[in-house]
């Protein structure tokens, strides 16, 4: 490992994942390059100063009054969907109502072709019973009247 | 986290009252991610109580296969990250200006003794420096060096792989060093 290597490893080298065997060799080479000293010290103080930024005394029993006293008027959401679909991840809720929806298609669609109901009985409201046979084919009573000259 | 997990389910049973545990636990921590990316105080606490409300009215989507600490950070992370992009919060008050007008009450807010290394100039060049990042490196930064988060947590916090944490944090670390150069 060359004094490159060492040089982007610097700034990890207090990170409690870096590696011990390499941290090793880093303390080595530190021993024995001034420059990479200086830009570790100076690191050392931009990572002192980074941590510093925020910190600050935060009194706690105002800041969760605060909080607690807004939360009493707050909904809490979609308890119902959490109590029923508890187990389903949340992407898979629009497959679910797509496939349900088709489910409901194939089903509607399958019985009216083995039924007597017609697609036309079916969206106007016509009984089988209502219906006559007007020169050989199924019709209305309005389409009777007017077959007949009635209006 | 089986602690927490027990608040949570107290809290979804309709013990309200049990949040405040939660609060308590974290509201540190979020004040400080907060005054870090915020700047001022005020709204900083104010953020930090919209994204406990936020977490409590989410409560329920909370999953618990990640810690309950990172998912309100994640909740952080994308809130003041809003509020930075709508300009609600004005990010014109430096941290100089702010130490100006409040003088001595900041002061006594700093927690603990400063490192006698560190300089007051040198923590002026390190926000400086950390302003002009981008938004992503600022919050990366922030997580880890101020907050204190492992690469593992950063990276459920971000919601992204342990290998693009640590290359974005040393690309952020060494863009940070360029920029105090240049302040």
């Amino acid at each position: 490992m060359d004094h490159e290597w060492y040089q982007t490893r610097l700034m990890e080298w207090k990170d409690p994942e870096f590696p011990e065997e390499e941290r090793e060799q880093l303390l080595g080479h530190l021993k024995t390059c001034p420059s990479c000293q200086t830009r570790l010290e100076r690191w050392e103080e931009t990572r002192q100063s980074l941590s510093e930024l925020g910190k600050g005394f935060f009194p706690e029993s105002p800041f969760v009054g605060r909080v607690m006293e807004k939360i009493q008027g707050v909904p809490k959401k979609r308890s119902l969907r959490r109590r029923f679909f508890f187990q389903i991840p949340e992407w898979f809720y629009p497959e679910l109502g797509l496939a349900t929806a088709a489910l409901v298609l194939f089903f509607a669609f399958s019985a009216l072709q083995h039924s007597d109901i017609s697609l036309e009985t079916l969206l106007l409201g016509w009984e089988p019973s209502d219906l006559q046979w007007i020169d050989g084919s199924e019709s209305s009573p309005m389409d009777a009247t007017l077959w007949n000259g009635e209006v | 986290m089986r602690e927490n997990r027990n608040v949570i389910e107290r809290v979804l049973a309709g013990d309200t009252h049990a949040y405040a545990d939660l609060v308590r636990k974290y509201q540190a921590r979020i004040r400080s991610y907060c005054r870090g990316v915020l700047k001022n105080q005020a709204d900083a606490d104010d953020a930090a109580q919209e994204i406990f409300i936020k977490a409590y009215r989410g409560l329920d989507g909370f999953q618990g296969n990640a810690a309950f600490m990172t998912w309100i950070y994640r909740i952080a992370v994308n809130h003041c990250r809003d509020l930075l992009r709508s300009g609600s919060r004005h990010r014109t008050e430096s941290w100089d200006e702010l130490r100006e007008k409040e003088g001595d009450s900041l002061e006594a807010r700093i927690r603990g003794a400063p490192e006698p290394s560190v300089t007051d100039d040198r923590r002026r060049q390190a926000r400086e420096a950390l302003e002009k990042l981008s938004e992503d490196q600022r919050t990366l930064l922030l997580l880890r060096e101020s907050e204190g988060l492992s690469y593992q947590e950063i990276a459920e916090t971000l919601g992204c792989s342990l290998d693009a944490v640590k290359a974005r944090l040393r690309r952020a670390r060494r863009e940070l060093e360029s920029k105090l150069e240049e302040v």
